[in-house]
Order: structure tokens, then C-alpha cells, then sequence
């Protein structure tokens, strides 16, 4: 990732969080619809809950080594 | 029967698998690619209504019925055997070729049925070609879980057969028809055998147990047929039914949290079909005229970019023998077409805008919102940045870019570029004219895709989940080792039902055997003489009934004894 990029990111975020703004949703789906950047947050903390609860099910219960159902 | 004018796909299908293997062998590729071709075209021209019955004991089978829903699943069915074909098109194996063939002759069978019992012949008859296109592999680990899948499959097969047995003594009724919700014990055996092959949670664990595991080209047409017959079936049937609703929201979430675990970049894969047919599943669930439109919309793009995504992946491990992530990394220089292609698929499946996922999955789940479902809908929501994250980042991420580990792919074969090319090409087309999708749909409703509203949020979402990624990308990166599932309760206890049927049963017979030969081994021995178990002489000697007479000698010196006592006895008398 270079400047260039981050630059194109942060340009793109930026936008779609003022657009939620300018137009802001119908709440048709629930009152969140109606918050500006809800789903910007939504998509940043959705995207850390699934890692690290699906990494906390493997550590705990899940992960297993290769030849776990060969041994005896 | 019916008009003749037409020609049932299945039957293009099933000749052409049949034919195939007399084909001269430069010839066969060929074949491959004008059967499915052929059979698009029978799908196409097809009139709609009842075009074959047949007489069968006391019932009229109806073997080729068209509705519109019918021609959206046989159309692409039809398609994807091409694109596969196309992707196959190398390979010079005949069974795996034919296979192919006879497992799209189910797909398209079970499409186009019109009653039950033909629905279950060719729900079967994609068994054991689905499962060879995993022996197709022939190593160790395939063998065993290409076993796995089939007796899996069987078992649901037969759980359909009870239910349609049943469904067909209860009503007298064979053709199939939308069951109400819940109404009888058969109709939920026939959810639960559909259920099996829709990779339902938790009957789900022969895809990624098996798919991981098949051929490079086997595995494109897996990934499609399978699961979205049984989605269609779904459609077809099972409208309306609300506890479809739970199982998919949960099959969705389920795909995207072991995708996080998953190393084996077609086992991440496999938990992602499962995610994405929980969308359709829940889109079944649903049951209104949007919701069914959406998850047969969906099933059609799914089927598209899940090949593609299956072919790029394939590459990969065609050209480099590896398929962990652990073990790939630095390709993305050395092989940037596939990376391309398979990025296409990527923004497909992750719904970027002007890509065929966006126009269908938001119609699930608008259809969901639309419903009332609003838990419903932030749930397959949060399911969709799951989805960005693992096939749109973490995969790309760990396979083309991620460490570099001096792996030199070979080259691939100007076919399979095809193949993926062709795919690539609809998923751009459908997502650019989503018009040409939606005139397919059973139900004529006018759904707009490209609203602000909606690209202002689908921008946010991907935006925000690329940034988290990015920063925790060290946190999803593969790990050496496999993660349980469900299989385990079954393959875990393997062991100990193999030791409990067959090693016990094998110590108790061979003792029983052994005792058994010494008994009659003894037996024998006392049969050959059995004077000397009572009088303990001549033992192992064969009885003779002149060992035990009296000598000769012994009778005379008795006959002169008694004379000389007779003589004795007259000399004094």
C-alpha cells in the first residue's frame, strides 16, 4: 500500500460517510439506517469481531494439528 | 407423452455422458463442450408447461416441466458445465469427463422434474459422479473423503426417499408442490435429505470435508451443482418455511467464522458457499416474491463467481502443488492474470458495486428488510463484511502477496485463462446490467440495486472492513493445522465404532475359530480311535478292530487245553 493509495482510500471513505450525510438513509431497515456512518463503523468493528471471536473459538476449542484424525 | 418438438436437457446430457467414452479420444474434449452447449440450447427453447410424462406402475411422472424459475437454475446449470467444461478442457481422463456430464444430467434432472419421484432419481444419480470428481484426485486423503461424502449423500438421499414415500401414502399425491410450513412428518424428512445437500448447518461437513479435496477441474463443477439444486428444491417446495430463515442467517455466519480458521485456500472457500447459500436459504425462508426472485438471483451470480473464485484458486495449485496459505505467498508478479481473474470473482462475491454479487445479495437482503427481519438483515449484513474479509483480502492477501516464499508456478493452460475469463466476463455483465438477470426471475418486481443509499453503505462497509483488515491483517493469517468441525463427531468416533464393530468383532470371531479347530481337531483324533479313550492303549493309531481280538496262538493253547482236560477227565472217569 502506497501514499498514493491510503490517499485514494481516505478519499473514498471520506466521501461515502459525507454521501451518508447529504443523503441520508430511509429507515427502512432499522433506526440505524438513519445514522450517518453507521455502516463505516459497522464494517470496521464487524471485520474485528468476526476475527477475533472465530480466533478465540480456534484457540480454545478448534484448532487441531494436521494429522489429528490419523493419530490415534 | 408429450410434445417431441423438444428435447429435455437431461437427455442431451445423459447421451452425451454416455457417448463420450466411444468417442475417439482427441474428440471427447469436445464433447465436453458442445453437450452442455446443446443442452443451454434445449433450456432456451424449451416451451414452458409440461413437455414429457411418463406412465410408471400406477402414476404419471412428469419428466420435464418448464417454469420460469426452472429455466433461471437450468440456464445457468447449463452455463457453468460449459465454463467448466471449458476449464477442463485439458484433462484426458474419460470417467472424470463423463462424470462431469452425468452429475449436470442430475443437476438439470432435479430442475426440471415435475414430480417427486423423478426428482429423487436424479437427486441420486449426482451422487456417485459428484463423489468420483473427488477420487478423481486418487490420493490417500481423497479416497476417504470422497467415501465420506458419498455415504453422507446416500444417507440423505435416503431420508428424502422416506419422506416422499411417506408424502405419497399419506396424500396419493406425487407431483411436486409447495408443502405448508411444518404440516407433516414427511415433509420434514424431505427438508431434512434437501437440507443435506444444501450444506444446512449442521449437516454441512462433507463440503469442506470433500470439495477441499477434489481435482482442480472437478472442484469448479462441485462448487455449483450440488448445493444450488438443493437451493432450488428449496424455492420449489419450502417457501415460506420461517425456521429456513434461522438456519440460513446462521449458515451464513457460520461459513464466515471457520473461513477464519480455514489454511487450505478451497477449504476457506467451501465455508464460504455455505455462507452464501445461507443467504439463499434464508431468502427460501423468507418466502415473499422479492426474497424468492433474490436467492434464485443469487443462486445464478453465486454459481458464477464461486466457479470463478474455484478456478483461480485451482490455478494456483495446478501451477504451484500448493493449496495452504501457509505455504503460498509472492505470486502476484509471477501469475498477475489469475490474481485479476480471481479478483473479479472477489468483488463479485463481496457485492463491490458494478459486480453481479451486489445486484442479487442485497436482494436477499432487502427482501429481508422488507419483511421486517431486521436482525435478519444486520446479521447477513455483518455475513457480507465476513466475506470481504476472507475471499476479498485475506485469501488475495496470503496466496499473491503476503510473504515471499520462491515459489515458480508452471504455466497454465491457455484454457483454463479461457474459462475464467468467460465467468469473469458475466460477472461483470450482470453487474453492470442487472436487467438482464432480473427479466429471468420468476416474479416480476422491480427492484432498483443502485441506489444512493445502498452504494453509500456498501462503500462504507468495504472501505472500513479493508482498513481493519489492514491493520489486523498478522491476526487472520493461516495456521499450519485444520480446525474441527462437525465431521468430528463422526469421524472421531470412528475409532472407536472401528474398534467396537470391527476390531472386537474380529478378536471374538478369531477366538471362536480357534476354539472351533481345536475342538474338531481333537475331535478327529479321538474319532480315529475312540476305544483308546476309554482303555488309554493304542492311542494315535487308526482303530482296527484286530488290535483288540486275541492272538491266533491264544485260541489254540485254549482249544488244546480244553482237549487235554476233556482227555484228562475221561482218562479218570
Amino acid at each position: 500500500m502506497n501514499k498514493l493509495r491510503w490517499a485514494l482510500l481516505g478519499l473514498g471513505g471520506a466521501l461515502s460517510i459525507a454521501a451518508g450525510f447529504i443523503f441520508p438513509g430511509e429507515e427502512t431497515h432499522g433506526w440505524w439506517s438513519a445514522i450517518p456512518g453507521f455502516f463505516a463503523l459497522f464494517g470496521f468493528f464487524g471485520c474485528l469481531l468476526i476475527i477475533v471471536f472465530s480466533k478465540f473459538l480456534g484457540k480454545i476449542l478448534l484448532y487441531k494439528r494436521e494429522d489429528y484424525y490419523d493419530g490415534k | 407423452m408429450g410434445s417431441e418438438a423438444n428435447v429435455a436437457p437431461f437427455i442431451v446430457m445423459a447421451v452425451g455422458a454416455l457417448i463420450l467414452p466411444f468417442l475417439p479420444r482427441l474428440s471427447r474434449p469436445y464433447a465436453t463442450l458442445v453437450v452442455p452447449l446443446l443442452a443451454l440450447m434445449a433450456v432456451w427453447f424449451a416451451p414452458g408447461g409440461i413437455n414429457l410424462t411418463l406412465k410408471f406402475m400406477d402414476y404419471q411422472l412428469v419428466l420435464f416441466k418448464v417454469d420460469s424459475l426452472s429455466r433461471v437454475f437450468g440456464t445457468i446449470f447449463a452455463l457453468i458445465t460449459l465454463i467448466g467444461s471449458i476449464f477442463a478442457f485439458h484433462v484426458r481422463e474419460t470417467a472424470e469427463q463423463a462424470a462431469a456430464l452425468l452429475y449436470a444430467t442430475g443437476a438439470v434432472g432435479v430442475t426440471f422434474a415435475g414430480d417427486f419421484l423423478t426428482l429423487f432419481f436424479f437427486w441420486e444419480l449426482m451422487s456417485l459422479p459428484s463423489a468420483y470428481l473427488v477420487w478423481a484426485s486418487k490420493t490417500e486423503e481423497s479416497g476417504r473423503a470422497g467415501m465420506r461424502y458419498l455415504l453422507f449423500h446416500l444417507f440423505g438421499g435416503a431420508l428424502l426417499l422416506a419422506g416422499i414415500l411417506l408424502h405419497t401414502a399419506e396424500t396419493g399425491r406425487i407431483l411436486i408442490e409447495q408443502l405448508p410450513p411444518g404440516s407433516s412428518f414427511s415433509s420434514w424428512l424431505i427438508l431434512a435429505g434437501v437440507a443435506l445437500n444444501a450444506a444446512v448447518v449442521p449437516l454441512h461437513a462433507w463440503l469442506p470435508d470433500a470439495y477441499p479435496k477434489a481435482t482442480v477441474t472437478g472442484a469448479v463443477f462441485l462448487s455449483a451443482l450440488t448445493t444450488k439444486t438443493a437451493v432450488y428444491v428449496l424455492l420449489r417446495i419450502f417457501p415460506g418455511w420461517e425456521v429456513l430463515i434461522f438456519l440460513g442467517v446462521f449458515m451464513a455466519l457460520y461459513g464466515v467464522v471457520f473461513a477464519v480458521l480455514a489454511n487450505d485456500i478451497r477449504g476457506l472457500l467451501s465455508y464460504h458457499i455455505i455462507s452464501q447459500v445461507g443467504y439463499m436459504v434464508a431468502g427460501a425462508g423468507i418466502g415473499t416474491q422479492l426474497a424468492i426472485n433474490g436467492a434464485a438471483a443469487h443462486a445464478f451470480s453465486h454459481i458464477l463467481y464461486k466457479s470463478l473464485l474455484f478456478m483461480g484458486a485451482g490455478s494456483v495449485i495446478f501451477t504451484t502443488g500448493k493449496s495452504k496459505m501457509t505455504e503460498l505467498g509472492g505470486l502476484a508478479k509471477k501469475q498477475p492474470l489469475v490474481f485479476w481473474l480471481y479478483m473479479i470473482g472477489a468483488f463479485s462475491i463481496s457485492g463491490f458495486p458494478l459486480f453481479n454479487g451486489f445486484i442479487s445479495k442485497s436482494m436477499v437482503i432487502a427482501a429481508a428488510g422488507e419483511a421486517h427481519h431486521t436482525i435478519v438483515w444486520l446479521l447477513l449484513t455483518l455475513a457480507s463484511v465476513g466475506t470481504f474479509l476472507h475471499t476479498g483480502l485475506k485469501l488475495p492477501y496470503y496466496t499473491w502477496f503476503g510473504e515471499e516464499r520462491g515459489l515458480t508456478p508452471t504455466a497454465l493452460h491457455l484454457n483454463m485463462y479461457l474459462a475464467m475469463a468467460v465467468a469473469a466476463f458475466f460477472c461483470v455483465l450482470f453487474g453492470v446490467m442487472p436487467g438482464l438477470l432480473y427479466d429471468m426471475l420468476p416474479f416480476s418486481v422491480s427492484f432498483a440495486p443502485y441506489t444512493v443509499t445502498h452504494l453509500t453503505e456498501t462503500a462504507q462497509i468495504l472501505i472500513f472492513t479493508f482498513v481493519a483488515f489492514w491493520i489486523y491483517r498478522k491476526k487472520v493469517a493461516g495456521e499450519a493445522g485444520i480446525a474441527l468441525d462437525v465431521d468430528w463427531f463422526y469421524r472421531k468416533p470412528a475409532k472407536l465404532a472401528e474398534r467396537i464393530f470391527t476390531v472386537n468383532v474380529e478378536a471374538v470371531f478369531n477366538r471362536v475359530d480357534k476354539f472351533v479347530e481345536n475342538f474338531v481337531r481333537s475331535l478327529t483324533a479321538i474319532s480315529r480311535n475312540p476305544l483308546a479313550f476309554f482303555i488309554g492303549s493304542g492311542a494315535g493309531r487308526d482303530y482296527s478292530p484286530d488290535d483288540y481280538r486275541p492272538a491266533v496262538g491264544v485260541l489254540i493253547v485254549v482249544t488244546l487245553l480244553c482237549f487235554l482236560l476233556f482227555a484228562g477227565w475221561g482218562w479218570f472217569v
